[in-house]
């Protein structure tokens, strides 16, 4: 037999026992629920900027409030699950039911499990910019709430896929998303993405390779490693091609802009390394620096920031126009290249109850920054109370300063079932 | 002269090496023995309720697989429900079901009140500390010194009480990664019949970081359980 021949027939050996059915599960139905119901009320400041001059017409609002239920459930016969998240919100002038996540999963043995339906998937190690996070776009985020909250009350993406888990720790996963489109702006790209996850070093680093197709094929990398007994460092990085920020190349006499595209042939690597400490009295930090290529440089900043200052105030209905097209053209969750991020966080504040949250995501490129403080308290075992304040900082036109909601005191209380 | 020196200071050496020996080997025995009585095997799991002077409570399964890995599942309160952490040798991760994703963790990160993630997910003291000497305490107790084998174990030194005769676990004091500073007590309690031998079902924990503030561990269902080696890993806990 053949050298091919012999690597072929093992290939066969190895899918046939991975598709053998084991009898791991007993066919019962079984089928658990959970549940959250949360509100809010905020005060948002409204001052209006060269970006956003009317921030009222704009739809900025001196306050929100908002109503929102989401359930959770599993449904499952032996091997088959159906999973599914529903979430019902009712904002200031609005409402609307989201099916989140809708998937169908095949225990086939094990080790292998395949799915189809509607997901949400995260990966990463990072707390503040994740670049490995690929399915989701912070941008469609309500910060109002905890991270665990606002990351999983998003609209997951139709996929299918499959993960293979290994007995010596590791994972291979694959899963293709056509039309994904995190935004829900109707502008999907088909998106494949082939993962494998192992241990390292004796098992004291975990790290998770990863392989993108779609729009921006490129690849990932995340890693962690314990030093010991309160200390995690982290690393999560991608390598992709192009950028989804367009370029502006020039600005016309009469404010007419001219863009570059998405410069598809670059490779951009976005980076983010961290470190989290626990102290003796169980407060957590959390300290990250994230550098991300795909950003705008001085240099293009400098060309955006004098295409603002061209339109404002606006005079003509060019200007009103390139406004628009400026607002489109900023509306990412980060613009610039250089970040730092910290979180403190402490579950039993001076050993009571209140968990409290100092977040803080710096610019580096032009100093200005977004500051946070959350304090929660248990009320009961099912219901917490909230206070969430922001701040943003930085001089006239800088990153964070571009739109009106600079600051916001928000009070929230969620009941989970 | 110089020669009978040598010759009864190499005899005293000798002997003071061949008893300290003995202690450090009587010192593994009894650290085996005492592995033995807080974990009844080496697959296996229980349920801990976690509760702290405020009245504060948790609940959560607990899975040991080759006395190295354990999976905590929380089962209540609500908020906390659906919560995972995954210990594999020293290393640890959580997995909180809205943020979809396993998160790596120190061992150090709190559980609740002076209760640590090491704390629930550990039940063996021999995987991560070596006996470093043991001493008596009197009244049928002893005191064995146990120093952190690396630096990546959740305590750097632990001084544990045992029984003489029984090897029991009675009190164990740890200590920082330094060895210097006092961070908390735990006392193994409620010994009650479990899996064919006495075994503490109730550990009282004083945090002396948090102005000795009590919290309790208080054990139960124990059973000896064989789980699938796909499940102590981070891309697992998703599914649980």
């Amino acid at each position: 037999m053949s050298k091919s021949a012999h690597f072929f027939k093992h290939v066969f050996g190895l899918i046939a026992c991975l598709l053998v059915p084991t009898d791991a599960y007993s066919l019962e139905w079984s089928f658990d629920t959970t549940g959250r119901v949360s509100a809010y009320y905020s005060i948002i400041s409204q001052g209006h900027t060269d970006l956003v001059p009317d921030p009222t017409r704009s739809g900025y609002h001196g306050y929100a409030y908002a109503a929102d239920a989401m359930l959770q459930s599993k449904l499952a016969y032996g091997p088959v699950s159906l999973s599914t998240q529903l979430r019902f919100s009712g904002a200031n002038d609005h409402t609307n039911l989201s099916v989140d996540e809708a998937f169908v999963e095949y225990q086939v043995n094990d080790l292998l499990y395949v799915y189809a339906g509607r997901r949400l998937r995260s990966f990463g190690q990072a707390y503040g910019l994740n670049p490995v996070d690929v399915y989701h776009d912070p941008l469609i985020e309500n910060r109002l709430y905890p991270a665990a909250q606002t990351r999983n009350d998003v609209q997951g993406q139709d996929m299918i896929g499959l993960d293979l888990l290994f007995a010596n720790g590791g994972s291979l996963g694959f899963a293709f998303a056509p039309n994904m489109d995190p935004r829900n702006q109707g502008a999907g790209e088909n998106f494949w993405l082939l993962q494998y996850s192992g241990f390292g070093v004796g098992g004291a680093v975990d790290y998770t390779l990863s392989a993108y197709g779609g729009l921006r094929p490129g690849i990932g990398f995340s890693a962690s490693y314990g030093i010991g007994d309160a200390n995690v460092f982290y690393v999560d990085a991608t390598l992709r091609r192009g950028r989804q920020k367009q370029t502006l190349l020039s600005i016309a006499p009469d404010a007419a802009l001219h863009f570059d595209g998405l410069d598809e042939k670059s490779v951009k690597p976005y980076i983010t390394v961290g470190w989290g400490h626990t102290f003796g009295n169980g407060a957590g930090l959390n300290l990250e620096y994230t550098l991300d290529t795909a950003g705008y440089s001085n240099q293009e900043w400098a060309a955006i920031s004098q295409a603002i200052d061209m339109v404002s105030p606006v005079a003509t209905p060019q200007m009103g126009h390139t406004l628009g097209q400026l607002n489109r053209l900023l509306n990412h969750y980060t613009l610039r290249q250089n970040y730092g991020f910290m979180r403190l966080s402490h579950d039993n504040v001076f050993g009571t109850q209140i968990k409290s949250a100092l977040t803080v995501l710096h610019g580096f490129d032009d100093g200005s920054g977004s500051v946070g403080l959350r304090i929660e308290y248990p009320v009961t075992e099912a219901i917490e109370i909230g206070l969430y304040a922001s701040q943003k900082y930085g001089v006239h036109n800088s990153e964070f300063m571009l739109r009106p909601n600079t600051s916001s005191l928000s009070i929230y209380a969620t009941v989970r079932f | 002269m110089l020669k009978s020196y040598i010759k009864s200071a190499l005899l005293t050496a000798a002997v003071i090496l061949s008893n300290l020996g003995a202690a450090f080997a009587n010192g593994d025995d009894i650290l085996r023995r005492v592995d033995e009585i807080r974990a009844p095997g080496s697959n296996f799991s229980f349920d801990v309720k976690v509760t702290t002077g405020s009245g504060a409570s948790m609940r959560m399964n607990v899975i040991i697989k080759d006395q190295t890995k354990g999976l905590v599942q929380y089962v209540s309160p609500a908020k906390s429900a659906g919560r995972s952490i995954l210990f594999v040798g020293r290393n640890m991760w959580v997995h909180v079901p809205g943020g979809r994703r396993a998160l790596r963790i120190s061992p150090q990160q709190q559980v609740l009140g002076g209760v640590s993630s090491a704390d629930v997910a550990r039940t063996v003291y021999s995987a991560d500390y070596a006996v470093a000497g043991v001493d008596s305490a009197g009244e049928g107790k002893q005191v064995l010194h146990l120093n952190a084998n690396s630096r990546a174990a959740a305590y750097g030194k632990i001084d544990l009480t045992v029984a003489a005769d029984s090897s029991k676990p009675l009190m164990a004091v740890f200590y920082s990664a330094n060895g210097r500073r006092m961070l908390k007590t735990v006392y193994f309690e409620g010994y009650k019949t479990v899996l064919g031998r006495k075994r503490p079902t109730r550990l009282r924990v004083v945090d002396h970081m948090a102005g000795d503030a009590v919290t309790t561990m208080v054990y139960s269902s124990y059973r000896m359980q064989k789980t699938p080696e796909a499940w102590f890993q981070p891309s697992y806990l998703s599914r649980l």
